[in-house]
C-alpha cells in the first residue's frame, strides 16, 4: 500500500512541466494527498489553477510566483520538474540548442528555486524537490550531452538551495530517476526497450507515479531530517 | 521529542522484523511500523527489550521481543523462525542492530570480529533467512541501517566505518541478486541521532544535550541532531510501495551532513572568489 490522503492538506504545491508524464503524476499525487496544486507548463492542459508559461524565462518565474503569493499567501512546496531532452549527438548540438536545454532544465531551477526559497524563508518552512536524472551521474548515453550536464548541475544547485534554506527550516532535495515510462522514453524502439529491461534489475521501466511518490515523500514531514540529498529511483540500474 | 504523522494502515496485515529494536532508532522504527498496522518482531541483546515490548503492547501494538545476540548465526535463524511461528509470514526486514566498536590503531581481532559479525555479517545472515519466506509472499522489502560513517573518515573509527561501508556495498549486491524475487533492498545513512550512545557521549563531561547539541548539530546544515523518530519515516517509506521503483539506493537521513564539505556550514570561512 502507498501513502494515504491528507498529509498535504491545504499545502500550496507548485509543479513545473505539469503537462508531461511525470508532471501529471506529480499533480495527481499531491492533489490526492490534499494539496492545492499549481501546475505550470508551456503546453496548455486542463487543470485547476494551471498557468501557461515558459519556465526558462525569468519574467515568467517572477509573475507566476507573484500570482501564487498574491492568491495563496505562501508557497509550501516547489517541484522543479520541467525539462526537455533532445537526443542530438555530441557533435551535432548547436549553440542555440545547448543554451535552450540549459535554460529550460537548469536556469528554471535557479530562477524559481530562489524565488520560492525567498517566500519559504519568510514563512520559515517549505520544501523544494528538483528532478535531476541518472543521466546526470553517468553522462549522456541515449540522451544528449546538454541534458545530462544540466541534470548534474541541478544536483549541485540543490545543495546550494539546501544550505541557504536550512537556517529557516526550508529543505531542498533532488531525485535522480532512471528509465521511466513517459513520453521521453516513448521514442525508444522495441529493441531498445528490450535492452532496458535486460539491464534494469527490477526488470521493468519505472512508472511516473513511482517517481511522484518519492518526490512527495521528500516534500513531506516524514523527511524532516533530509536535506541536500539525492534519491535514486532507477530500479537498481545504477547503484553508485 | 518530535512527533510523526503516520499513514494509517499502510502496513496493515504485514509482518516485519527489526533487529536492535529495544531502544533508539530501532524502537522508533518498530513503533511506527506498528502504528501503520504491521506486526513486528524485534531483537535485542539485553532485557531492556522486555520493557519495550510491555510498553508497546500496552499501546495495543502487536509485537514480539526475541532476546539474543546477532553475532550468533543460530540466533539470526531463530529470530526469523520465531516470527514465522507467530505470524506465518515475513514481509519486511530492517537490519538495524550494530556494534558501535570505535577502534583504529588499537583494534584487536575481537573488535573486528564483533564489529563485522554483528554488523554486515549479521545483516547478511538475516537476509539469507528471510529470502524464502519473502519469496512465498511474492516479494518483500529490506532496509539496512547504514550511517554517514560509511561515507567519510572519522577519528579512530576503523572498525565502525569499515563495517558500515561494508553494509552499503553489500546492500547493492543484495539488491541486484534479490530483484528477481521482487525483493527490494536499500540502505539509509543517518547523521547524528540523539540515541542512548550519543547521550552517553554528551554526559562524559556532564554537559549533556544543552551543551553538546549546538556543537554536534553544526556538523549538519540543519544545525541540529536528529530525533530517532526522524529515521522511521524514511525507513518506512523505503519499505512501502511508495518506493516501488527504488532498490540498491542509499538515502541519507543526515540533515545535510554529507552535502557539505570540511568547511561545514561556513561559520569560519570567508567566501573565496570574485565579488
Amino acid at each position: 500500500m502507498t501513502s494515504g490522503k491528507g498529509d498535504f492538506d491545504g499545502k500550496v504545491v507548485l509543479v513545473t512541466g505539469a503537462a508531461g508524464g511525470i508532471g501529471t503524476a506529480l499533480c495527481r499525487e499531491f492533489n490526492a494527498r490534499g494539496a492545492r496544486v499549481w501546475p505550470a507548463d508551456l503546453r496548455p492542459v486542463e487543470r485547476e489553477r494551471f498557468v501557461a508559461g515558459d519556465v526558462a524565462d525569468e519574467a515568467f518565474a517572477v509573475s507566476w510566483t507573484r500570482q501564487v503569493l498574491r492568491e495563496e499567501g505562501r508557497i509550501d512546496v516547489l517541484v522543479n520538474n520541467a525539462g526537455i531532452c533532445p537526443r542530438t549527438g555530441l557533435f551535432d548540438i548547436g549553440a542555440d540548442e545547448w543554451r535552450r536545454v540549459m535554460d529550460v532544465n537548469l536556469a528554471s531551477v535557479f530562477f524559481l528555486g530562489r524565488l520560492a526559497l525567498k517566500a519559504m524563508i519568510e514563512h520559515k518552512s517549505g520544501c523544494i524537490v528538483n528532478l535531476a536524472s541518472m543521466a546526470g551521474k553517468v553522462g549522456g548515453i541515449a540522451v544528449g550531452a546538454h541534458y545530462s550536464a544540466s541534470k548534474a548541475a541541478i544536483q549541485c544547485l540543490t545543495k546550494t538551495l539546501a544550505r541557504a534554506g536550512a537556517p529557516y527550516n526550508v529543505r531542498a532535495n533532488a531525485v535522480t530517476p532512471g528509465i521511466i515510462d513517459t513520453e521521453i522514453t516513448g521514442g525508444a524502439t522495441p529493441e531498445q526497450r528490450q535492452r532496458f529491461l535486460e539491464t534494469i534489475p527490477l526488470a521493468r521501466l519505472g512508472g511516473a507515479a513511482e517517481v511522484a511518490r518519492p518526490v512527495a515523500f521528500l516534500a513531506s514531514d516524514a523527511a524532516s531530517y533530509i536535506t541536500g540529498a539525492t534519491l535514486d529511483i532507477n530500479g537498481g540500474l545504477l547503484m553508485d | 521529542m518530535k512527533q510523526r504523522v503516520f499513514v494509517r494502515d499502510r502496513f496493515k496485515g504485514k509482518v516485519a522484523i527489526v533487529t536492535g529494536g529495544s531502544s533508539g532508532i530501532g524502537r522508533a522504527i518498530a513503533e511506527e511500523l506498528c502504528r501503520e498496522g504491521a506486526s513486528v518482531a524485534f531483537s535485542g541483546i539485553s532485557d531492556t527489550g522486555r520493557d519495550t515490548e510491555k510498553q508497546m503492547r500496552a499501546e495495543g501494538m502487536d509485537v514480539l521481543f526475541v532476546k539474543g545476540d546477532m553475532v550468533e548465526e543460530s540466533f539470526c535463524a531463530r529470530l526469523v523462525e520465531t516470527a514465522l511461528e507467530k505470524w506465518k509470514k515475513v514481509n519486511y526486514l530492517v537490519n538495524n542492530a550494530f556494534s558501535f566498536v570505535a577502534k583504529g590503531l588499537d583494534a584487536t581481532a575481537d573488535d573486528w570480529y564483533r564489529s563485522y559479525f554483528v554488523g554486515p555479517v549479521g545483516y547478511a545472515r538475516m537476509v539469507q533467512n528471510v529470502v524464502e519466506p519473502m519469496k512465498k509472499e511474492g516479494g518483500g522489502a529490506i532496509v539496512n541501517m547504514s550511517s554517514i560513517s560509511a561515507h567519510i573518515a572519522q577519528i579512530n573509527r576503523w572498525t565502525y566505518n569499515a563495517s558500515k561501508g561494508a553494509v552499503n556495498q553489500m546492500t547493492k549486491c543484495q539488491a541486484l541478486d534479490l530483484a528477481k524475487f521482487n525483493i527490494r533492498v536499500n540502505s539509509v545513512s543517518p547523521g547524528w541521532v540523539w540515541t542512548r550512545e550519543v547521550e552517553k557521549a554528551a554526559q562524559l563531561d556532564g554537559g549533556g544535550r544543552p551543551k553538546w547539541e549546538p556543537v554536534w548539530g553544526d556538523y549538519h546544515i540543519l544545525r541540529r541532531v536528529a530525533d530517532p523518530i526522524e529515521c522511521a519515516g524514511p525507513t518506512l517509506f523505503l519499505l512501502s510501495d511508495d518506493a516501488s521503483f527504488i532498490t540498491g539506493a542509499d538515502l541519507p537521513i543526515d540533515g545535510g551532513y554529507l552535502a557539505v564539505g570540511p568547511e561545514g556550514i561556513g561559520q569560519t570561512t570567508v567566501n573565496a572568489g570574485s565579488r
